[in-house]
């Protein structure tokens, strides 16, 4: 390490001065270590010996170096997200009890060392995961209460609800009410998925996506629901998070709406709900994954962006005919604004995209498809970025990126308007891009001689 | 019979040819190599011959028994005195002979193969299974992951338990369950163990790259014989053993063995508790705590019926297995996870039928064969409607399932047909050809008992396996042999997979792969008590039904897995001498092997962020290590040894997956594998103590394991958070043997220091616990 900081003492500096001029109140108690501040925290695995080892490394600064894993940085359990929550803690966020281990979080301390906290917790199985105040909340949709089960054993589908409080270091979980039933949610009979929370003010925005018919919802009032009988499963089939049951109605035969849901607070359990016609549910989908589309810019206005996934389903019934496109909530109101609307296929030339960020002053970072989304085919490979600035309404395809690159990490990070995006390449180490919105340029910043980059985050020292 | 020509200055050879437990043999061939010298015994099993001067080689060979081959000189002493013992074939079904050591360890004599033979005699007092007498093998580690009944997987030579085959008497055990396994059958039912490393004899036919364990039963060969024993011991653990077998003299035999275990695993260990008020674990705060959702239980029945020693069949016995298992599940893949309420069962038929047939059609053409079907039913139950923590207390979950909600019946089929044939012109057994041939077939299919209505995957996982092996021996003299084989394997695997990224439609898909794998063998006597092995393959192993497919729970197959590729190195040195009362065990063995597509279970990330074990192939890992066994025994009242192994497993791959710069790993050892380790015993003898048949045996045991790290030592500079331990461990035992062993007593202690003993990461094992048995041993 040693060796490392001072050949980048330059780096140091500035990341030095970087972090100070960004700081906010914390700033008194921080006394820089002889060594040098190292306040950038990368979740890292490294991927050897038949081993994944995920490992938690320090860094001076994103935009140079190379960093070794090698007797180097902090070894932890696996996580299956690492959620900065702020800039005080990490969370290794890991469920489904028997397999992963325990969620854990990390502090750094004054020297800059990465240090687990004591408490632990045995955290349920969730799908997404949004930030609340201090909690890290996680939600997932599962089986409702015994009691409710109808004359055939099946259950409705709820929302199971979880809670890590950050700084009372504390972990809850919903119990069984109704008031969390996700069964009929949006009134046509199919239950649903919450897909990324936003915060504004006290309440929560969430993209709702309907995920078809339950054994549960297509058994009710004699199918009443079932708007296509030919798409009801005859069979069980599948494995693990994608299998399905006999009697079940698998995706939506709604894809051509997007639905989001208000709540008035983190409990999730006083709502409404407003819809639109102009995009597909506001969903990045890969597999089982759901990734967050709905984001706040700084004033207030929140945006949706709608892959339009739903272009690749087999049966036509369940395609959506809308393209990938943009809407608008503004600041302060509950409505969608009926002036805000942005094709972005017609921006990109009939490309699609399968994440998004918010980077800040308008713009949006892009994980672009490779090419357009094709009814019955998996999607393409996602290897590019683009920025869409939301105030004129312009998409630019980012350049500098290698020629070998392999794949994005799952999260940049975002800092003094620039976004860092983890690059993984098949001709070297994994590295940091920095992505400059205002031209749309990359340029290599900090390599880290690992397997893959995980997660980005800032920590203060404490 | 005997029609020599007179010679002057001729050897007299006299002697008596007998049968193991029988008695004389009449009509015995004693021939000389060279075929011009040869008689026959008589009704007493006397024979008599006359040789000239100088070195000759003698072949005992006598219906329905294994032919004894013998190197005497004939120089100016005028008679020799040679008796001869036979063993039936069906005692031997392969062509080797045991020479044992006083203590149980022993290696096959004249075999070339890496192999030792763990003879259960000495231990079969003892309150262990197979298991417990497995790891004290060169070699060997067993890694278990709790107490009776949990998993466990056998090491060898740092191959771990998915690239070793289990046999009894030379039938595979693939498909049998979880019910009739190495860690709960008793040590009663085997007479030995044979272990073979890394380079495997054909009639094993088995894409075994580590190794082959084949289990030899303790099978009645004359009169009848009862041997039952039931023991008693902490953790509430309860186990009994029956074997009753009869053999009439018209040929008719019989034989029963029933067993069962229970245990309700109640150990103490210490660990942190999730406090339901925070939701929080302190991992720090450990407490001493007792399990309490481990309870364990299996019960088996096998009977074979049939006929021995009959003109068109040396033996043909037909065989059914029953068995049962219920288990529950404590913890997930940390100790602090806890559960309350899952848990297992499982239930297997197993018929079989053997065959085995010396000099079929004609001389020196020997048969065996067998057929079994294993259908095995295992169902994971996870249905609860609340969490557990350590104190046993509950919260209420917001849905079911403490893991994930399930009730899965998981059926499998099993088809084994396994076929050998000897070959061996004339009767000196100068050349050995032998052809083994097995098919094996699985299916398993699902079925979720979670709803009135039950619902079947629509479909079956299946597994077909083809192996050939032919393999040729020259054996010149008695000083030395040498065999050349080869073997073809060839798989198909079908299951399903889905089409769509959206996952809608699976579809049924089917592959299939094949491979050829060669070796060779070698063994020289340098003098008559010192032996040296050189043997060597190229190793295959074809991806099993779990890597493949998965358990359908914790584990998740991997459907594109490559075959492993292998080459596999042995060289042995072995010495076996006495000196009046002193007797000298001592073994050396080097292993060298390079293996390519190594396949290894891994804990991974899974597309929608599940985590489950998987197998994935990685790139070239190679091992190289060394043990060493020795034992000193004195008289028939001290025996004192030990084994000590180092194997080293190494990343030998050089650049890193999915990219091409150096992979960090290159030239480290694997992670989580123990590569050093030791098991150490004495045993005292004291005869005739309280009547002249009686004995009583003192035995202490102790067994090393150096540490070894979860994760590559490499990476990060806190490795100490996730080492297993430096583990040392010791076991106490007396027995008390009355009447030649007829009834027996014994008391046993385990963990005597009540060590926190580790073989995972993180998994406790039992700390100190007794136990005592009593075993009747009867008998003609």
């Amino acid at each position: 390490m040693n060796r490392f900081i001072t050949k980048t003492s330059l780096a140091v500096l500035l990341a030095t001065t970087l972090f100070t001029s960004c700081s906010n109140e914390n700033d008194a108690d921080i006394t820089p270590p002889s060594g040098g501040a190292r306040p950038y925290v990368i979740a890292a695995t490294v991927t050897m010996s038949n081993n994944s080892t995920p490992v938690l490394l320090t860094a001076a600064s994103l935009d140079e170096g190379t960093i070794s894993p090698v007797h180097n940085g902090t070894v932890t359990d696996e996580a299956t997200y690492w959620v900065f929550h702020g800039t005080e803690y990490l969370y290794g966020l890991a469920y489904n009890q028997g397999n992963a281990g325990l969620t854990r979080s990390y502090v750094l301390d004054k020297d800059y060392n990465i240090i687990a906290r004591d408490r632990e917790y045995a955290v349920n199985r969730f799908t997404t995961y949004g930030m609340y105040d201090n909690y890290i909340l996680t939600t997932s949709t599962g089986n409702g209460a015994e009691e409710w089960a109808d004359e055939n054993g099946f259950l409705p589908k709820m929302f199971l609800v979880s809670y890590l409080d950050t700084k009372a270091e504390t972990y809850r979980s919903s119990e069984a009410s109704e008031e969390y039933l996700s069964e009929n949610f949006l009134g046509n009979g199919e239950y649903v998925t919450l897909s990324g929370f936003q915060q504004r003010g006290e309440k929560l925005f969430a993209a709702v996506v309907p995920m078809g018919l339950s054994q549960y919802g297509a058994a009710a009032d004699g199918g009443k629901w079932v708007k296509y009988p030919h798409l009801v499963k005859t069979e069980d089939g599948g494995t693990n998070s994608s299998s399905y049951k006999k009697g079940e109605l698998q995706w939506t035969q709604y894809p051509n709406e997007c639905h989001v849901a208000i709540f008035d607070d983190e409990t999730l359990t006083t709502k409404k709900v407003i819809t639109t016609d102009r995009i597909s549910y506001a969903s990045g989908r890969f597999k089982s994954q759901y990734y967050q589309m709905i984001w706040a810019t700084e004033n207030g206005d929140l945006y949706l962006f709608s892959p339009s996934y739903a272009k690749t389903m087999t049966d036509e019934n369940q395609r959506t005919v809308l393209p990938a496109g943009v809407v608008r909530i503004k600041s302060g109101e509950e409505v969608f604004d009926n002036d805000y609307y942005v094709n972005i296929e017609a921006l990109s030339g009939g490309r699609s995209f399968l994440r998004s960020w918010y980077v800040g002053d308008g713009n949006f970072l892009l994980q672009m498809y490779d090419a357009p989304l094709v009814p019955g085919n998996s999607a393409p490979t996602a290897l590019s970025l683009a920025i869409f600035n939301v105030n004129d309404a312009t998409l630019k395809f980012v350049e500098g990126l290698p020629q070998t690159l392999s794949a994005f990490g799952k999260t940049p990070y975002m800092e003094n308007g620039y976004a860092y995006m983890p690059v993984t390449v098949t001709d070297g180490y994994p590295a940091i891009y920095r992505i400059d919105p205002s031209d749309a340029t990359a340029v290599k910043g900090a390599v880290f001689e690992v397997t893959s980059l995980d997660g980005i985050g800032k920590l203060f020292p404490r | 019979m005997s029609a020599l020509p007179s010679v002057a200055h001729n050897l007299k050879l006299y002697g008596k040819v007998t049968a193991r437990g029988e008695g004389a043999v009449p009509f015995a061939a004693v021939g000389v190599e060279g075929g011009k010298f040869g008689t026959y015994s008589n009704d007493n099993g006397d024979y008599e011959l006359e040789l000239p001067l100088g070195r000759h080689v003698l072949v005992f060979t006598a219906m329905g028994y294994e032919p004894v081959r013998k190197e005497v000189y004939a120089d100016e002493k005028l008679q020799l005195e040679y008796n001869v013992e036979l063993l039936s074939s069906e005692q031997l079904l392969d062509d080797v002979v045991v020479t044992e050591s006083s203590a149980g360890l022993s290696s096959l004599r004249n075999s070339a193969y890496n192999v030792v033979a763990l003879d259960t005699k000495g231990v079969q007092n003892s309150t262990g299974s197979l298991s417990d007498i497995l790891s004290k093998s060169p070699g060997v580690r067993l890694r278990e992951s709790g107490g009776e009944g949990s998993g466990i997987n056998l090491m060898l030579d740092g191959f771990s338990g998915k690239h070793i085959k289990v046999f009894i008497d030379g039938v595979p055990q693939e498909g049998v369950g979880a019910s009739f396994g190495l860690n709960n059958i008793p040590v009663n039912l085997a007479e030995r163990i044979e272990v073979y490393r890394g380079v495997v004899p054909v009639q094993f036919g088995a894409d075994a790259m580590g190794g082959v364990v084949n289990i030899v039963t303790n099978s009645v060969r004359e009169g009848w014989n009862l041997d039952a024993s039931y023991s008693y011991g902490s953790f509430n653990t309860h186990k009994s053993f029956i074997n009753f077998g009869k053999v009439h003299r018209n040929g008719l035999k019989y034989e029963l063995n029933i067993f069962q275990n229970y245990s309700d695993n109640n150990y103490t260990i210490n660990a942190p508790v999730e406090d339901f008020e925070t939701g929080s674990i302190e991992k720090k705060k450990l407490y001493s705590v007792e399990r309490f959702n481990d309870t364990y239980h299996n019960e088996a029945a096998t009977f074979k019926v049939g006929v021995v020693g009959k003109s068109w069949a040396d033996r043909l016995m037909l065989g059914i297995g029953l068995s049962q298992m219920y288990k529950e599940v404590q913890t997930g893949v940390r100790q602090e996870i806890v559960y309350g309420q899952k848990h297992r069962r499982s239930h297997s038929l197993m018929p079989s039928l053997e065959y085995g047939k010396r000099n079929l059609l004609f001389n020196g053409l020997d048969l065996s064969a067998s057929l079994n079907y294993n259908r095995n039913v295992s169902t994971n139950i996870d249905t609860a409607s609340c969490k557990y923590n350590w104190f046993g207390e509950t919260k209420k979950l917001n849905g079911r399932g403490e893991q994930s909600l399930q009730h899965l019946q998981s059926n499998n089929e099993n088809w084994n047909l396994a076929a050998n044939i000897n070959y061996s012109p004339g009767i000196s057994h100068r050349h050995l050809f032998t052809l083994n041939y097995l098919f094996s077939a699985f299916r398993r299919s699902n079925t979720s008992l979670l709803l009135p209505q039950v619902v079947e995957d629509p479909i079956d996982k299946l597994t077909h396996k083809n192996i050939v092996g032919l393999s040729y021996r020259l054996t010149p003299s008695e000083r030395w042999n040498i065999t050349a084989f080869g073997k073809y394997y060839n798989v198909f695997v079908q299951g399903p997979v889905a089409t769509t990224s959206n996952a809608d439609e699976y579809v049924s898909n089917a592959r299939a792969m094949d491979a050829v794998g060669y070796g060779a063998a070698g063994t020289y006597f340098i003098l008559p008590q010192l032996q040296v092995k050189l043997s060597y393959e190229k190793a295959c192993r074809m991806p099993t039904i779990e890597e493949m497919f998965g358990d359908e729970d914790l584990e998740q197959g991997e459907f594109g897995l490559k075959p492993e590729r292998s080459h596999n190195v042995n060289l042995n040195v072995g010495y076996n001498g006495k000196f009046g009362k002193h007797g000298l065990f001592a073994d050396a063995g080097l292993v060298l092997r390079d293996t390519r597509d190594y396949i290894q279970r891994n804990i991974v990330d899974l597309s929608g962020g599940k985590s489950a074990a998987t197998y994935i192939n990685y790139g070239k890992v190679l091992t190289k290590g060394y043990n060493v066994t020795l034992r000193y025994t004195w008289d028939k009242l001290l025996s004192i040894g030990g084994n000590f192994t180092d194997m080293r497993v190494l990343d030998n791959m050089k650049t890193a997956i999915g990219s091409s710069v150096p992979n960090l790993g290159y030239g480290g050892k694997m992670p989580n594998l123990p590569s050093m380790f030791a098991d150490f015993d004495v045993t005292l003898y004291w005869h005739g103590l309280g009547g002249k048949d009686n004995m009583l045996t003192f035995c202490y045991d102790g067994q090393y394991v150096q540490e070894f790290s979860y994760y590559s030592a490499r990476i990060g500079s806190n490795k100490g958070d996730y080492i297993v331990p430096d583990q040392l461990s010791h076991n106490i035992s007396l027995v008390y043997s009355l009447k030649s062993g007829r009834y027996n007593i014994a008391l046993e202690c385990r963990n005597v220091t009540d060590e926190r003993l580790y073989d995972n990461f993180s998994l406790q094992k039992p700390g100190r616990a007794f136990y005592a048995k009593f075993r009747v041993k009867l008998g003609k």
